[in-house]
């Protein structure tokens, strides 16, 4: 294959693209092919269809690990990677996975979200907080302020000359609150994943993953008070809910004190075992978002109060725990690290399966103007709280740029526009899928380019000296 | 919830109790040898499977599926890496046929008493000759666990009988695993070139054997892709284990069958066996153990024939009991014409009457393979013989090590 590099002209390209990106493309190839194939030989499968999710879960690995490393060749992110092997093996484009299947995957995002939190605590030790606290304070009120009230001035600005919002006063508002409250949605999975494969321990990826994990938080608590302005504004004679605010942070100091019963847990985990550990992390993350949905159903069949824990909130807490509790710190660490590249591939491969492009050839104007909007307010945003915490000079011109990328979260609450709002609601809500769409292949490259720009060498940028390669599965 | 609940805390405090009870209290060398194969997870899984507890219910059973056939999987790699071909001829022909000889004493043993006895069943033949041959290769099987924990022992280390017993259980499931790969091809009825129906099972064991060498040779690309290190290449690994498991199962062939044929691929492929080996040793653990726990979730006593729970167990004694007559049969006629030990113990084959799990594997791999008259009382008879046999086989082992006489130097492997 280097040979027919050379052959061909191309023998001064770098060493990567020679070595990796063949070899990576071929076995890409072959694994296509034979999954395609297999829909020519319908005689051969049983009706129930067994072992199909293995052969899904497998080929998202396999078509995602494939194409990462040729994303890493290219100077991409591999999560980049992931995410398009999943869009074009995906329904909406090379229909490999159908949408079927694809939805039948379900239990994978149970581990993988929960998981990522239960990695996300684990970075967050309070020796961060206590040196970044003005920066991560500035961030975070900055954006949580800032972007909402650009993006949703933005949008009642630009519905003066083209009608995109629902027509009424009332309505345009309440749509403009809850869109702006959405755009300040990001994906905490893509950060985490993004920081732990660049391996980037400076105070940018520090503040970054501090201010992400926070906003994380706050983004449900904001949304919920949109919505119920919102609710106000659009029905006449309507009152404003603070009960369901109330609820709302009823759930999510409920969520809390479970995380902290579930650090408990995985203490006494870790110091029992350390051969398995990996695996029992994994499971105990399937198995806190499997807890936390079916105590939700059981409060809302006992009391009849429609609550929602939140897993993410629970794995993040116990993260949090087991960092700053624990003097098995290190044994937790790495136990995350072991197991985390195949959840990250199957899950962001996964995530890239279910992005509809078909929605965003639809509705592209407005999807695109929902992106420029809140790209320009994040940035914004991003600029006046890094200035005000007195950043170093890359800093503020990179802060918003690291709040790109949309996922879960934003999907969810997408959904949630338009279960709430049936009629403008449901109208809006494809352009929105579209906008997070965009954010989700636009956000990890720019995150990744910010991680590089903001910790650069001589300041503390990479990871203290360890093993060179990624992290092992197992022990 | 409270079955969630019930299962974390159940899990917990069985792999917590299974991790230290061993080495905090004296425990008879059988129990504690469930712990080194990992049948404990076998054991879990009966108790917390729909048959006892009911707390796997089949919604996690789905669940663990794919693990358990990743696990098959892995199970087949492990020991088709094994089979080297120029390493394999440096082998003196005493050491390559023993194995043989052992398994085949167990097989035949179980066999051709099974033959007769499922035959009186109206099942299709196909059928039956498949349960009987599954329940051959799984009789076949010992494992060296036991062995290899007394050999920790410093009375037992340096025994000649201790490692040619050890070098028979390795060797003695390559043939259990070949016979069983080509049982499963034996079941299917449908041709895999449509239209063409003669030589059902050549066409199925083309199938496999191809599927074999597209895994094994995506294996030994994944070192190229790159020249990536032991961390991506664990991701590779694993990711090209779960798509040709999953294509194995989706196609009814058996992924075990199919690892087998990918390991001896790998093996015979110069420059990536060693880190693919290594790949397989650090993953399989993991997979063996969801392979174990839903085993013993799906194992049922209440067999489409009609036996009931009691007749399950009693033909599963009964198979027990002819399989360790086979393995001592074997171990006298191997005993005879060797002269590789100078004074091998009378009943020298009882030593490997442990079954392991890997004749689990093969009885779990059937069942999963599509449903079928025998296919639960095969698995039910192998989890009964597996977890019996695990527990006498420490006993069994120091009966023949007590009656050895002194050894030679080199004497008992290869």
């Amino acid at each position: 294959m280097t040979r027919l590099f050379r052959y061909s002209g191309l023998g001064g390209v770098p060493d990567r693209l020679r070595t990796t990106v063949p070899w990576a493309l071929l076995l890409l190839a072959g694994t296509g092919l034979l999954m395609g194939g297999l829909r020519w030989v319908p005689a051969l499968v049983s009706p129930a269809r067994t072992g199909e999710i293995t052969l899904a879960i497998g080929f998202l690995l396999l078509a995602g690990w494939c194409a990462g490393l040729v994303a890493e060749a290219v100077r991409l992110p591999r999560l980049t990677g992931y995410i398009v092997a999943g869009i074009v093996a995906g329904p909406s484009a090379l229909g490999l996975l159908d949408a079927d299947l694809v939805s039948r995957l379900g239990p994978l995002d149970d581990l993988a979200l929960t998981f990522i939190a239960l990695v996300a605590g684990g970075e967050l030790h309070g020796e961060l907080i206590r040196k970044r606290w003005r920066s991560l304070a500035t961030w975070v009120a900055a954006q949580v302020f800032l972007v909402p009230l650009l993006v949703g001035a933005g949008l009642l600005a630009l519905h003066r000359l083209v009608p995109i919002l629902p027509t009424g006063s009332g309505a345009a508002l309440g749509a403009a609150l809850v869109l702006g409250a959405l755009s300040l949605a990001r994906s905490p999975a893509v950060t985490i994943a993004l920081i732990d494969e660049s391996r980037a321990r400076g105070p940018f990826a520090e503040t970054t993953l501090g201010v992400t994990i926070a906003l994380d938080t706050l983004v449900i608590l904001a949304f919920a008070a949109a919505v119920s302005v919102a609710q106000v504004l659009v029905t006449p004679g309507a009152e404003l809910d603070v009960a369901f605010l109330g609820i709302l942070a009823a759930e999510l100091a409920a969520s809390a004190v479970l995380g902290a019963g579930v650090g408990l847990v995985v203490m006494g985990i870790i110091r029992a075992f350390r051969v398995d550990l990996p695996v029992l992390l994994a499971a105990l993350a399937f198995l806190i978002t499997r807890l936390s949905r079916e105590l939700s159903h059981l409060v809302a069949h006992g009391a009849g109060v429609h609550v929602q824990l939140e897993p993410l909130l629970m794995g993040l807490v116990a993260g949090i725990l087991v960092q700053n509790l624990s003097r098995e710190r290190e044994a937790f660490t790495h136990a995350l690290e072991k197991i985390a590249p195949p959840i990250y591939v199957a899950f962001f491969a996964l995530a890239g399966a279910r992005l509809d492009i078909s929605v965003l050839a639809r509705t592209w104007p407005l999807a695109l103007t929902l992106v420029l909007l809140r790209g320009g307010a994040l940035f914004g945003s991003g600029w006046l709280g890094s200035v005000l915490a007195r950043d170093p000079a890359p800093w503020p011109r990179l802060a918003g740029l690291t709040a790109l990328s949309q996922a879960g979260v934003s999907l969810g609450l997408a959904a949630e526009i338009g279960r709430r709002f049936p009629g403008w609601g449901e109208v809006l809500v494809p352009a929105v899928l579209a906008a997070i769409t965009l954010n989700q292949v636009i956000g990890p490259p720019v995150l990744a380019w910010t991680l590089r720009v903001g910790d650069r060498p001589g300041e503390n940028a990479t990871r203290e000296p360890g093993p060179p390669e990624g992290p092992s599965l197992a022990d | 919830m409270i079955r969630l609940a019930a299962l974390a805390l159940l899990l917990l405090i069985v792999l917590v109790g299974g991790r230290r009870t061993p080495a905090r209290f004296p425990v008879p060398a059988g129990i504690r040898l469930l712990f080194v194969t990992g049948s404990e997870f076998l054991v879990v899984g009966i108790l917390l499977g729909p048959q006892l507890l009911g707390i796997l219910d089949r919604e996690v059973i789905e669940a663990l599926r794919p693990f358990a056939t990743v696990g098959l999987a892995f199970v087949g790699l492990h020991y088709g890496l094994q089979l080297e071909i120029p390493l394999l001829r440096t082998i003196p022909l005493f050491y390559s046929v023993a194995p043989a000889v052992q398994a085949a004493g167990g097989a035949l043993a179980v066999g051709i008493p099974a033959w007769f006895w499922l035959r009186a069943w109206p099942a299709d033949a196909r059928e039956t000759l498949v349960a009987t041959l599954v329940l051959a290769a799984a009789a076949a099987c010992s494992t060296p666990a036991p062995l290899d924990m007394l050999a920790l022992d410093r009375k037992y280390a340096g025994s000649p009988v201790l490692r040619m017993l050890r070098h028979l259980a390795e060797m003695g499931e390559l043939p259990a695993l070949a016979l069983f790969g080509l049982a499963l091809c034996w079941r299917q009825e449908a041709p895999v070139i449509p239209g063409w129906s003669s030589f059902l099972f050549l066409q199925w064991l083309g199938l496999a054997a191809l599927m074999g060498v597209l895994f094994g040779g995506a294996l030994a690309l994944l070192p190229r892709v790159g020249k990536v290190g032991t961390g991506r290449l664990l991701v590779g690994g694993l990711a090209a284990t779960f798509f040709f498991g999953g294509m194995a199962r989706y196609l009814h062939i058996s992924p075990l069958f199919v690892g087998l044929v990918a390991g001896i691929t790998v093996a015979n492929i110069p420059g990536p066996r060693r880190r693919v080996q290594a790949l397989v040793h650090r993953l399989e653990g993991p997979f063996m153990m969801f392979l174990l726990l839903v085993a013993g979730a799906v194992g049922t006593l209440d067999t489409p024939l009609g036996l009931g729970a009691a007749g399950v167990l009693a033909a599963a004694a009964v198979l027990v009991v002819l399989r360790l007559l086979g393995k001592g049969l074997a171990g006298i006629l191997l005993a005879r014409t060797t002269h590789a030990l100078r004074n091998p113990p009378a009943g020298f084959g009882l030593g490997l009457v442990a079954q392991g799990g890997i004749a689990v594997a093969l009885a779990l791999d059937y069942l999963e393979s599509g449903p079928g008259p025998f296919t639960s009382l095969v698995l039910a008879a192998t989890m009964f013989a597996v977890l019996v046999t695990e527990m006498v086989s420490p006993w069994m082992i120091l009966r023949v090590l007590r009656q050895e006489g002194p050894g030679r130097a080199g004497e008992g492997g290869p």
